[in-house]
């Protein structure tokens, strides 16, 4: 089962894990990282991935789950959903970092699950991760 | 996937990226495929923890080892003494990077599969397919047809059981029939081959019900008549190895939210058969049920609760113990509930399977005199056995068949039936049995040997009676079934005092 990783787009124009590697100068390992844990949504059962990899979906949330990247001195916590096109896909919809057990941006699981609900009125709000 | 290879490509010429890309990919390949194996053969961490001689934290420590800087210090030993346990070698070699471009589109939930050692193919040569059942209907050997190659291919094929799951490609459904009735047929065939067909088939629900279908929908068209029909499967399976994990995960997901009550009853139906661990569900699901008469979400009653802890006992953890308290609370919950109490509880304790064996009556018998045990004094009344035994007692008995004097004799009542026996040295041994109507049958008048006493012999010459009066007097089968149960008591007892055999 291959599935299809997604990017949602702000306002339809920036590429949302783009801008997030960027503003927070996420480093060529800790992107390897995310690669490693982006081709295992991309090829593998649910089942398989397990809620230590994939949490949710998360309080607040609604249908929004966050992945659990450790690294050196802070946790990458990029928030997704499955879907919402097709069942057999994921939407990455914010970048978010986990540092001494607060979100950055505190807000990320509201933020995130807004985007889902602009990309469910924009179909077109997103790209290919 | 082209674009995904290419990025990847450019990313792996990064030293930087290369390497910590290269370890996250090992550590994760390790952890995901002893993952993928163990549900491949439906083992819990628990149980591939034991068959290494270790505990489920260490299994959980390799499936989800922490992705941080530091690679996880794993011992080869460990990684082998798994391997083994899975049926299965481990295999290590130093490869390019660039390899790891061509691994991207490799890695899939089948490429992590391995035959158990038994159904490899090398070693051992594959039986042939199973045929459908000859003498099943018409219809039901065409699902067969169309299952059986499914569940004996290696290729997963989820997606046409989740077309099944909704109905399509099977025999027309209705009122009467649902997908499930059909998928459930699918794998009955007869003989050894059938234990094989569930466990594939169990394998390949377990990974629709990792889907969550419960919270995202993965079809378009009624998916709460998916998840009836996902979880009705599930419920027509005993194969907890398999389900159990994934099956609770959707109850803990589900409890409290607004689901219709079909779905609740089939994933009850499920969680009954198929149950996570020796204690979760005894807890938070069973107990209440006989304790309270309901489930504060799922809707099953005491009679449910009791089921449940039937299954736990066969499929789980053995403990007849949790089913003389389940029948303690259920008494305590009737007392005021019924008129018939006492017939609903013989009924229910007549329809235990393991409450069949004279062994297990006699726990019960003696779980319910503990003031302790919870059971309701109607509810004792009906089990409990009064005892006369002259002189039963082992040590006395030996003394008195020494002393070539004493006579034998045993009263045991139940409720307002008896058996009475008395044996005197140099007398044949006699004995009747009184029923509730008054009658009474008589034994051991003629044929009984006449020689001196013997405990074993005069025990067992009451069991025998006792049993064949059951096998005559239907109405008598409840008392005679605790009357049996103590008298196989003292038999067992008489026979581990040596001095009596000789």
């Amino acid at each position: 089962m291959n599935r299809e990783i997604w990017e949602f787009l702000v306002k339809g124009s920036d590429r949302v894990i783009q801008t997030w590697f960027r503003e927070e100068i996420i480093s060529k390992r800790d992107q390897a990282k995310l690669d490693v844990a982006l081709n295992r949504l991309r090829s593998l059962d649910f089942q398989l991935v397990g809620p230590k990899l994939l949490a949710g979906p998360l309080r607040q949330g609604g249908k929004v789950y966050k992945l659990r990247i450790r690294c050196e001195n802070r946790e990458l916590r990029p928030m997704l959903c499955r879907g919402p096109m097709a069942p057999s896909e994921y939407t990455l919809l914010l970048g978010a970092l986990e540092v001494g057990g607060r979100l950055k941006p505190q807000d990320a699981v509201l933020r995130a699950s807004s985007h889902r609900e602009e990309l469910l009125a924009n179909p077109h709000w997103r790209l290919p991760f | 996937m082209e674009a995904n290879k290419e990025r990847l490509r450019q990313n792996l010429t990064d030293k930087e990226y290369r390497e910590q890309y290269a370890d996250s990919t090992l550590v994760g390949d390790i952890a995901i495929q002893v993952q993928a194996l163990r549900r491949q053969r439906g083992l819990s961490q628990a149980d591939l923890a034991t068959r290494i001689g270790s505990k489920q934290p260490k299994i959980s420590a390799i499936e989800t080892p922490r992705n941080g800087d530091r690679l996880p210090n794993w011992e080869l030993g460990t990684l082998c003494r798994i391997a083994h346990a899975l049926g299965t070698r481990l295999k290590i070699r130093f490869e390019t990077y660039g390899s790891l471009v061509d691994e991207l589109e490799t890695l899939t939930t089948e490429s992590l599969r391995r035959p158990d050692v038994e159904d490899d193919n090398v070693l051992f040569p594959r039986p042939p397919m199973p045929a459908p059942d000859p003498k099943a209907p018409e219809r039901t050997r065409w699902i067969q047809e169309l299952m059986i190659p499914w569940l004996w291919s290696d290729r997963l094929d989820i997606p046409r059981l989740i077309g099944w799951l909704q109905g399509h490609g099977l025999p027309p459904v209705g009122h009467e029939e649902e997908p499930y009735h059909w998928l459930l047929r699918g794998i009955a065939v007869k003989g050894p081959a059938r234990d094989y067909l569930e466990k594939r088939f169990a394998e390949r629900l377990a990974i629709v019900l990792g889907e969550q279908p419960d919270v995202q929908p993965i079809v378009d068209d009624a998916p709460d008549e998916f998840l009836l029909n996902l979880y009705w499967t599930c419920a027509g399976l005993i194969r907890p190895g398999f389900l159990g994990e994934q099956l609770w995960s959707a109850y803990r997901r589900l409890k409290g939210s607004k689901v219709s009550g079909a779905v609740r009853d089939a994933l009850q139906g499920a969680l009954v058969h198929n149950q996570f661990g020796e204690t979760k569900p005894l807890r938070e699901l069973w107990a209440p049920m006989v304790e309270k008469g309901r489930h504060y979400w799922l809707r099953g009653d005491e009679i449910v609760g009791y089921e449940g802890i039937l299954l736990r006992h066969r499929s789980v953890k053995p403990n007849l113990e949790t089913i003389f308290w389940a029948l303690g609370r259920i008494s305590k919950l009737w007392e005021t509930s019924f008129a018939d109490r006492q017939s609903r509880f013989k009924r229910l304790i007549e329809g235990t399977p393991e409450l069949n064996s004279p062994d297990a009556v006699n726990q019960m018998i003696n779980f319910a005199s503990r003031s302790d045990s919870g059971w309701q004094e109607w509810a004792r009344k009906l089990v409990m056995v009064d005892e006369e035994q002259k002189p039963p007692a082992p040590r006395e008995a030996s003394a008195g068949l020494r002393a070539r004097a004493a006579p034998l004799s045993l009263k045991l009542r139940q409720g307002s039936v008896a058996v009475l026996a008395e044996w005197s040295p140099g007398q044949p041994l006699t004995g009747a049995l009184y029923f509730e109507d008054a009658a009474f049958a008589p034994f051991g008048q003629q044929g009984f040997p006449t020689r001196e006493p013997n405990v074993v012999v005069f025990l067992n010459a009451v069991l025998t009676e006792l049993g064949n009066a059951q096998d005559v007097r239907p109405d008598f089968g409840f008392p005679a079934r605790m009357l049996h149960a103590r008298a196989y008591h003292l038999v067992q007892q008489s026979r581990q005092q040596p001095t009596l055999h000789t």
